[in-house]
């Protein structure tokens, strides 16, 4: 962008070509920015917080929430109707969602695929079951199992069991199906999911009236597909409502979405709509403000100019250098507006009353127009603009030092904050030097003066509180240093823009359809199917013996209906030969109490098994099952992995070390224990603590800066302790308000610094340059008011990021004017006793 | 034939007595219906007055795989209205507690527990209405799932009950439930396979 300085026209005063060429520059670059801020890629999935260099473990679990089966899941709870109308909206609903080509499976409850799985059980019993032994098999065996046959009939669930015997006598699909529904077999009504939505008997409402029908589909799609996941969730909402017109008494039924898809989902939409409403309602606030204060459309409108165009070349720059943009970055866009908006009340504040530096008086500036530049730069603005320039400069620098710092973090997140917010930020005061002064009324001045004066006496009194504050920040800093193992928090599910109750539905439905969120899970990873089918079955083996001990409550693995090739063949060898096989069970038959040929469809498929081929991945096609094994079982080219989740583990340190343990003597190195709380903890962690360090890069960044500028040290000192003891207090205020302080805070606080050098450098020009502070209050109560308005509305968003930024940056800010009053004015007296 | 030779030969005025008798006959079912209409209502009313019951059981599966039928015993404890207990003891340790429409299966010999909602298992649904019913003396709430016929007097009686719904039947044929006073005393379930079960119980020390 050319410098208008040097550009002199000799035509038309009023409208140089250097003010066209301007204007133009800025309309090109608006329109530019524009369209690919409407072409970017918008995501909210957690790549941005995931790193680029990834252990094994965070790998496994960065490809579990990316494409992983769990990620793809789509959980929906039907209520509001009794039963039998809650029946048929669930079946109309999976029937239009089978129907579309979008869902790899839809489930609830009805009996599709049901019989696949029963018969694929029943088929492969003896390839499947971990019971086909030697020891199974012989008399003493047989007997035992035939005993335990009979027994089982005099029980209630013989009822059921009584037509499975004389095929299965050793019980095989009865364990099986066990295992499969462990503990949570999910009832239905006509053969569809319903569960009463109270279970406590306490309550004694009818069932019917408190009854929620369960589905459970996956979406083809990745789950970070969130385009994808957006159209799936839309489906399945039309598809209810289709259910619904079609429904008799279902005026009243609702239906709720959950699952990790949806959630990201509906975050990206919260984040981008709560953006969008919240940023509007602050800049209407602000707009109020400076209408308030200047009385002039125009004005107002310029005000938002910087604004406007720092946000849009924010979001084109992230959209070019990272090829889409994250929904939190765009969260971030709001914080713009807090010291963009700044730069234009700077210059329209200021205009006339600056002149104060030269002692010369708004009613003189004719005499002053002889300088180097012609009437292009003939205004109030531009004079003023040329004035308070080299304060906003270096005011400007010093925030882009702050967050520059954040480019080089490892996280994607972090980067493109930082990209945005130094290209939002240049863009934004060029815009004010370079384009305000041109569109400002040529006699443009601020009307109302007394106010700056009542400010000025007000902001007088405060360095009183200057020993007081210094003894309470030293505190609080050493209150800090005591607990600084409670100040942040590391729970990355509190920054979740899901709401507790979403979460605690999402439990409820998992819960119900016994699909829990999952914690502890071994991990078997080899570079072929077979051989991560055999370490798995290891790892099952030990975990067997772990449920036995009382350690764990269950688990899941892959093999269960995938077993490895080795131990299929090895079952179908441990069957006897039949005619061995009719010889001992003729045996075992006298005297178990069943009559002597009732096994004859026994034998049978004994029979069969033999020449039965080996179960694969695709014998399963067509069940549940599949599903299932597919959930557990992530094959990638040259990587396959199992991953058999645990439930009901202790999560006391003793129980995971035993644990751990247990699978650490299996002594491969191709199965470990994974926590994936711990592992996404982990990864936060090291998110915060590169935030952090790289915030205190730019805080030292700053500081350099400064000295660099002002070439003392104990100006730079100066200058800095407002903004150190504005973060403090913010960070105490936050503590004390019961809030741990998570990134989001944090990178909220560097906002404090950015927006509180301004105040400070402002200030501190002024007391150099005069020791007046009246002309330059107006202007930093009016920034100051409308930072705190733009982040007071964000602070009441329900989404973890833009509560936080909001809260932190209102606070600070108010913090960092007062502190500055505070600490800056001792030195004036000084200041002009040097001068004079 | 002796029998219609015998009957033949009969003394006319016992042939008119039989006539008599057979036109009372005719006329009979009305009386009758109405008496077991009074008994069923009185049973129910009896059964219907007992807030909490306790009993031994002995339950005999007659299951045409085994030879013999297999048995098993053990407490049956029943809270009004319809929350009800069966502990087996013998031979393999287990409870089952229904209450409202939930079946909690706890197989303590094999530390598995279930919880079955009542209407997924239309056979597990047809005897525990039959159970319940009974039990609660709910006459109304019997009537919707079973064809009820009644049989004895208030003191020693029978409910005969065939169920209503087409899925029932499929598994279970009818439900004999016996009692005396406000005691019940067996309950037999013939299932449609042939298969049957016997439950006799037997008042216990509360």
């Amino acid at each position: 962008m050319p410098h208008p300085s040097t550009v002199v026209s000799p035509f038309a005063p009023r409208r140089t070509p250097s003010r066209i060429w301007i204007l133009g520059i800025w309309a090109t670059f608006i329109c530019l920015s524009a369209w690919i801020v409407f072409r970017a890629d918008y995501r909210a999935d957690i790549s941005a917080f995931l790193p680029k260099n990834p252990t094994a473990n965070q790998q496994l679990l960065v490809d579990q929430l990316k494409d992983g089966v769990v990620s793809r899941l789509t959980l929906m709870g039907i209520e509001g109707a009794d039963a039998a109308t809650l029946e048929q909206l669930s079946k109309r609903v999976a029937a239009q969602l089978r129907a579309d080509p979008q869902w790899a499976s839809v489930n609830n409850g009805e009996a599709v695929g049901i019989e696949q799985d029963g018969k694929f059980l029943l088929d492969n019993r003896y390839l499947l079951s971990d019971n086909n032994k030697p020891a199974t098999w012989s008399v003493a065996g047989l007997q035992a199992a035939l005993n335990e046959s009979r027994q089982m009939l005099s029980q209630n669930a013989g009822l059921f069991a009584k037509e499975l015997v004389p095929r299965d006598p050793t019980g095989e699909v009865m364990r099986m199906l066990d295992d499969l529904v462990a503990n949570n077999a999910v009832a239905t009504v006509g053969g569809v999911w319903v569960v009463p939505r109270v279970r406590s008997a306490a309550v004694p409402d009818s069932v019917d009236s408190g009854s929620r029908a369960l589905l459970m589909a996956q979406t083809k799609a990745a789950g970070i597909d969130l385009d994808a996941q957006q159209r799936a969730m839309e489906a399945a909402l039309r598809a209810f409502e289709t259910a619904k017109q079609q429904t008799a008494n279902a005026a009243n039924a609702s239906v709720q979405l959950s699952g990790p898809g949806v959630f990201s989902a509906l975050s990206r939409e919260r984040i981008k709509s709560d953006a969008t409403r919240f940023s509007t309602i602050a800049t209407a606030l602000v707009i109020v403000l400076v209408w308030w204060v200047y009385r002039s459309p125009r004005v107002m409108a310029l005000g938002l100019l910087p604004v406007a165009t720092g946000v849009l070349a924010g979001i084109a720059a992230v959209a070019l250098v990272f090829g889409s943009v994250h929904g939190i970055t765009l969260g971030f866009g709001a914080t713009l507006i807090g010291e963009a908006v700044d730069y234009g009340i700077y210059l329209f504040t200021l205009i006339g009353r600056d002149d104060y530096r030269d002692g010369q008086h708004i009613s003189r500036r004719g005499e002053n127009t002889n300088s180097a530049s012609d009437s292009v730069e003939n205004s109030n603005a531009h004079r003023t603009m040329k004035l308070i320039w080299p304060t906003l400069r270096l005011g400007v620098m010093t925030s882009v030092c702050g967050f520059s710092a954040m480019m080089l973090s490892d996280f994607p997140g972090l980067q493109q904050l930082g990209v945005f917010s130094v290209a939002g930020l240049i863009a934004a005061v060029l815009v004010t030097r370079f384009v305000l002064p041109n569109l400002l009324p040529h006699d443009f001045q601020v009307r109302d003066t007394s106010l700056g004066q009542k400010l000025a006496s007000l902001a007088r009194a405060a360095p009183r509180a200057k020993w007081p504050l210094t003894l309470a920040v030293i505190a609080l800093v050493a209150a800090g240093v005591i607990n600084r193992q409670t100040l942040w928090n590391d729970d990355i599910s509190n920054l979740s823009p899901i709401s507790l109750s979403e979460q605690k539905r999402d439990e409820e439905l998992r819960t119900a359809l016994g699909a829990p969120d999952v914690r502890f899970m071994v991990v078997a990873e080899t570079t072929n199917l077979e051989k991560t089918l055999q370490a798995a079955e290891k790892a099952a083996a030990a975990l067997v013996a772990l449920r036995e001990a009382g350690l764990i409550k269950s688990f899941d693995t892959p093999t269960q209906f995938l077993p490895s090739e080795v131990t299929q063949n090895a079952r179908k060898q441990a069957l006897p030969a039949i005619d061995a096989m009719r010889a001992r069970l003729d045996q075992a038959v006298v005297s178990s109490g069943f009559s002597k040929d009732a096994f004859e469809p026994f034998l049978a498929d004994v029979e069969g098994t033999r020449s039965r081929p080996l179960v694969h991945r695709n014998t399963l096609d067509g069940t549940q099952l599949a599903t299932k094994v597919d959930a557990l079982l992530v094959q990638k080219p040259n990587r396959v992995t199992a991953i058999l989740p645990i439930q009901g583990m202790h999560e006391d340190a003793e129980s995971q070390l035993k644990v751990a343990t247990a699978i650490g003597a299996l002594a491969s190195s191709n199965v470990r224990l994974m926590d994936m709380k711990t592992e996404t903890n982990e990864l936060y962690q090291t998110y915060r603590h590169q935030a952090l360090v790289y915030s205190l890069a730019g805080v030292i960044a700053i500081a350099l800066l400064l000295w660099i500028t002002t070439r003392s040290i104990s100006r730079t000192a100066r200058l800095l302790l407002p903004l150190a003891a504005a973060v403090i207090v913010t960070a105490a205020t936050l503590l004390a308000l019961g809030i741990s302080l998570s990134i989001f805070h944090l990178v909220a606080l560097l906002l404090v610094i950015g927006v509180g050098s301004n105040y400070v450098l402002f200030f501190d020009r002024q007391l150099t340059n005069d020791g007046s502070i009246a002309p330059i209050m107006l202007s930093l109560v009016v920034c100051n008011l409308s930072t705190v308005f733009g982040f007071g509305v964000l602070a009441l968003s329900s989404m973890p990021v833009l509560k936080a930024i909001g809260g932190t940056v209102a606070i600070g800010a108010v913090l960092s004017l007062v502190f500055a009053a505070v600490y800056l004015q001792q030195a004036s007296p000084t200041a002009r006793r040097n001068k004079g | 034939m002796t029998f219609g030779k015998n009957s033949s030969s009969l003394h006319p005025a016992l042939v008119a007595a039989t006539m008599m008798l057979a036109m009372l006959g005719v006329m009979a079912p009305s009386y009758a219906a109405d008496a077991k209409d009074v008994l069923l209502k009185s049973v129910m009313a009896r059964l219907a007055s007992v807030k909490s019951a306790k009993a031994d059981f002995v339950e005999k599966k007659f299951i045409k795989l085994l030879n013999a039928p297999a048995e098993s015993s053990g407490v049956l404890i029943y809270t009004a209205p319809d929350r009800f207990e069966k502990h087996t003891k013998h031979p393999l340790e287990e409870r089952m507690t229904v209450e409202r429409d939930m079946v909690t299966l706890n197989n303590v010999a094999r530390k598995k527990q279930q919880q079955i909602f009542i209407p997924q298992f239309p056979a597990l649904a047809a005897i525990v209405d039959a159970m319940r019913g009974a039990l609660s003396g709910n006459l109304p709430q019997l009537q919707q799932a079973f064809s009820i016929v009644v049989s004895g007097n208030s003191a020693r009686w029978k409910l005969h009950l065939v169920p209503l719904e087409a899925s029932h039947y499929a598994y279970i044929l009818a439900v004999d439930v016996t009692g005396r006073d406000d005691f019940i005393d067996s309950i037999e379930i013939f299932q449609s396979d042939g298969d049957r079960s016997l439950m006799s119980m037997t008042r216990a020390a509360p």
